[in-house]
């Protein structure tokens, strides 16, 4: 099975020469840790009321945190700063919410509202909704996979909210290069696939979450490289393709065939089991609803 | 499509059990198809139960002992710092070496393995479905049923492994928690318990009983709730949970019978484990589960159906791995006509919590009632030099004898080191050795083992 990447690039015509200086322009920013997560301006809006009414209860204030991917990173980003975790570092978003408490994790909500770069590119826009819904059905895919598999349901729901969370990145770095040329559209979609999970990771990694889940990132196009991540990057992989059968509805012969996915072996699902997960992916995708 | 294939022996489950059974037949030259669900030979035990819990009791003791023993000159860990990811680094490793080994040993001996789920289409032929989806069906003279077992859950406590996990899913936790409650009392649920109150989280036991792990003898069971009571643990007996939610923020709230709430960060529903049965149709073998959803069996461990065999945690109690392991071996020493084991019936056993307990033939009460009375020798730690080196002053080791003091019947431990003590005890138990060997011969000094003498003493002082 080709992993997504590789369906993306073959469906792409390859971009001009340009792009190859945004290569490297970008890897040098990343290392210097100057690449910025933009947020959705009408996330922005709602987070923005809710965490400055003191009537939002807190169930809701959690909520929030769990259905935006730009907005969990932000937090968890936030949280494993020195001045708030005190030392602990935050391994997931229920970890933030318990360790903070609820007028910590309000007060954090209003910093990264405040204070962080604005999703701003007209073209992107509609292409970034979609991704983010996307992340959070793979996250709640990833979350039942792993509770059927009794894994770590709290990290695997975060790798599956994060593992795109490198594309708005690039979307927002390369929006400039994007706008100087119509024809660049094409090259900037190709080095988003081809960057996305690299930035990622290593952003997640400056953050200072867990390895795992770094690594569950970089490598959820490619599973068998994950080395001791390689269950966790799997169960991302097969959530990802079971969301993107579900939201854009696919046929009941492409759905059956996930249940034989070739990455189940690598965190021992069997394929009855996972039966069970597809038969209830109408019930698993609306879970989450209330996301971006 | 799928053709039969034809084996002498067919081995459902590559878990302590059927291992044994599987090695066993192959000693006798036999052809054995191993059938095992998971990526990895070593079932629960290797994959989610005792080599992970084990490992992280080893840290957990090692941390407690290096604090204790440095009387405080150095702070180990602050409870808030520690992420049990951390602490849990060395399990990978753990686990990695130990299927490594099991993997080479069947290889060297020869067992053809095979991924998939098995089920019967009759008595002697299995249909196994690959992870691929591919089916293929398989034949053998003999069939040994070795495929464990995993967590009760009841409609009560619904169980999410998030907020409320059971045994299999708790150590995939990626922090230590601030708070816990542990519903349950029996080995598994003492064990977890007394490990993560020894890291340093708040811990509430509750359980219907009035102590914990009570089928084992109450005094040391005394002394591990003690111990734990020491550690800050709560235990709430004659008591059980009716409810257990999320509060949708950061705590699981559980409702107990009397009336109270216990808040907590997480809980580890540990009441009991069940047979995996589900997948196996055995009916199609003419077999049923009892009432207890366990396969009955007779002591050589057959089903009521002649070469249709079943070991392990799906026949029920003890459900430890050396006894599956024996049970294996007994298996299928019996269905290929050879003699038993030898001391088959003198199996020690160990909880590890912390600290240990271990025994190893009659208890107290059941001297009594088959001797008419029993002599007790009784040492316990602080009377042992060791015991003071070692900063493990609690503990307890018990000796126990018929009424005339002469005849050893049974050996119960609880403190540091009881799993490896008890073994001493089987050896003289097995090599029917009175108890004045233990004052006749000598220990090196200082030992742990010391105790033997200072129980034996103890109980001749008493003799009629």
């Amino acid at each position: 099975m080709q992993s997504s990447l590789q369906r993306v690039q073959h469906e792409r015509p390859p971009g001009p020469d340009t792009v190859e200086s945004e290569r490297p322009r970008i890897r040098a920013r990343l290392a210097a840790g100057q690449l910025e997560l933009p947020i959705l301006p009408d996330v922005v809006a709602g987070v923005l009321r809710a965490a400055s009414d003191p009537d939002t209860d807190a169930r809701k204030l959690a909520e929030l945190v769990r259905t935006d991917a730009a907005i969990a990173a932000h937090v968890l980003r936030v949280a494993n700063s020195s001045y708030f975790s005190r030392g602990t570092p935050v391994v997931s978003l229920q970890h933030a919410v318990s360790r903070l408490g609820i007028k910590t994790l309000r007060d954090i909500l209003l910093i990264v509202t405040c204070d962080q770069k604005l999703f701003r590119s007209g073209t992107r826009g509609p292409e970034l909704r979609e991704e983010l819904r996307m992340s959070l059905a793979t996250a709640a895919f990833a979350q039942e996979i792993a509770r059927v598999c009794r894994r770590n349901v709290e990290g695997s729901f975060l790798a599956g909210l994060l593992h795109h969370v490198g594309r708005p990145v690039l979307y927002a770095e390369l929006a400039a290069f994007e706008a100087a040329d119509p024809h660049h559209a094409d090259a900037v979609t190709v080095l988003t696939d081809e960057l996305h999970a690299e930035v990622g990771a290593e952003m997640l990694t400056l953050w200072q979450l867990p390895r795992e889940l770094s690594l569950a990132v970089r490598f959820h196009h490619c599973p068998e490289d994950a080395k001791d991540a390689k269950g966790a990057a799997s169960i991302v992989a097969v959530a990802s393709d079971v969301a993107r059968a579900t939201l854009r509805h696919a046929g009941e012969l492409e759905v059956a065939a996930l249940a034989t996915h070739p990455l189940l072996s690598s965190f021992d699902l069997h394929p009855d089991d996972m039966a069970s997960v597809l038969a209830r992916r109408a019930e698993i995708a609306s879970s989450l609803q209330g996301g971006s | 499509m799928s053709n039969e294939e034809r084996f002498d022996v067919l081995v459902i489950g590559g878990g302590p059990g059927g291992q044994k059974a599987a090695l066993q037949a192959r000693e006798a030259n036999k052809r054995v198809l191993l059938i095992e669900e998971t990526s990895a030979i070593g079932g629960e035990c290797v994959r989610r139960g005792t080599i992970p819990s084990k490992t992280l009791r080893e840290t957990a003791c090692a941390l407690r002992a290096f604090v204790a023993r440095t009387n405080g000159a150095y702070e180990v860990l602050h409870k808030e710092v520690v992420p049990l990811e951390s602490l849990m680094s060395r399990v990978g490793t753990v686990v990695d070496a130990h299927l490594e080994y099991m993997g080479r040993m069947l290889a060297r001996c020869d067992v053809t393995l095979c991924r998939g789920r098995a089920s019967f289409a009759s008595p002697k032929t299995l249909t196994v479905r690959e992870q691929s989806g591919a089916t293929r069906t398989v034949s053998g003279d003999i069939v040994v049923i070795a495929t464990g077992s995993r967590p009760r859950a009841t409609k009560e406590i619904p169980i999410d492994h998030e907020h409320i996990m059971d045994s299999d899913s708790f150590l995939s936790l990626a922090y230590l928690p601030r708070s816990l409650t542990v519903l349950g009392a029996g080995v598994i649920a003492s064990e977890y318990a007394s490990i993560f109150a020894a890291l340093g989280t708040q811990v509430t036991m509750v359980d219907r009983g009035d102590r914990p792990v009570s089928f084992l003898d109450p005094e040391l069971t005394s002394v591990l709730l003690s111990e734990l009571r020491a550690r800050g643990l709560e235990f709430v007996g004659g008591d059980r949970a009716v409810s257990a939610a999320w509060n949708g923020v950061d705590a699981v709230e559980t409702t107990l019978a009397s009336g109270r709430v216990v808040r907590s960060e997480k809980v580890l529903v540990a009441q009991g484990r069940i047979a995996n049965l589900g997948h196996l149709a055995i009916e199609n073998a003419g077999l049923t589960a009892n009432a207890r959803g366990l396969l009955d069996v007779d002591a050589n461990g057959q089903t009521s159906v002649p070469g249709v065999y079943a070991v392990g945690d799906v026949v029920g109690p003890p459900a430890l791995a050396s006894s599956a392991m024996e049970q294996g071996r007994t298996a299928m020493r019996h269905a290929l006509g050879l003699p038993p084991p030898l001391h088959a019936d003198l199996l020690p056993m160990a909880v590890y919590t912390i600290p240990e307990m271990a025994g190893v033939g009659l208890t107290e009460e059941q001297a009594k009632t088959a001797h008419g009375g029993a002599l007790v020798g009784r040492a316990t730690f602080d009377e042992i030099a060791r015991g003071h080196i070692a900063a493990a002053t609690s503990g307890l080791l018990k000796l126990v004898l018929d009424p005339t003091g002469r005849i050893l019947l049974g050996v119960h431990v609880v403190g540091e080191g009881a799993s490896e003590l008890v073994h001493i005890g089987q050896m003289a138990l097995i090599g029917r050795l009175p108890p004045d060997a233990f004052v006749e011969n000598v220990f090196n000094f200082p030992t742990m083992a010391e105790a033997y003498r200072v129980a034996a003493l103890d109980a001749i002082s008493r003799r009629p």
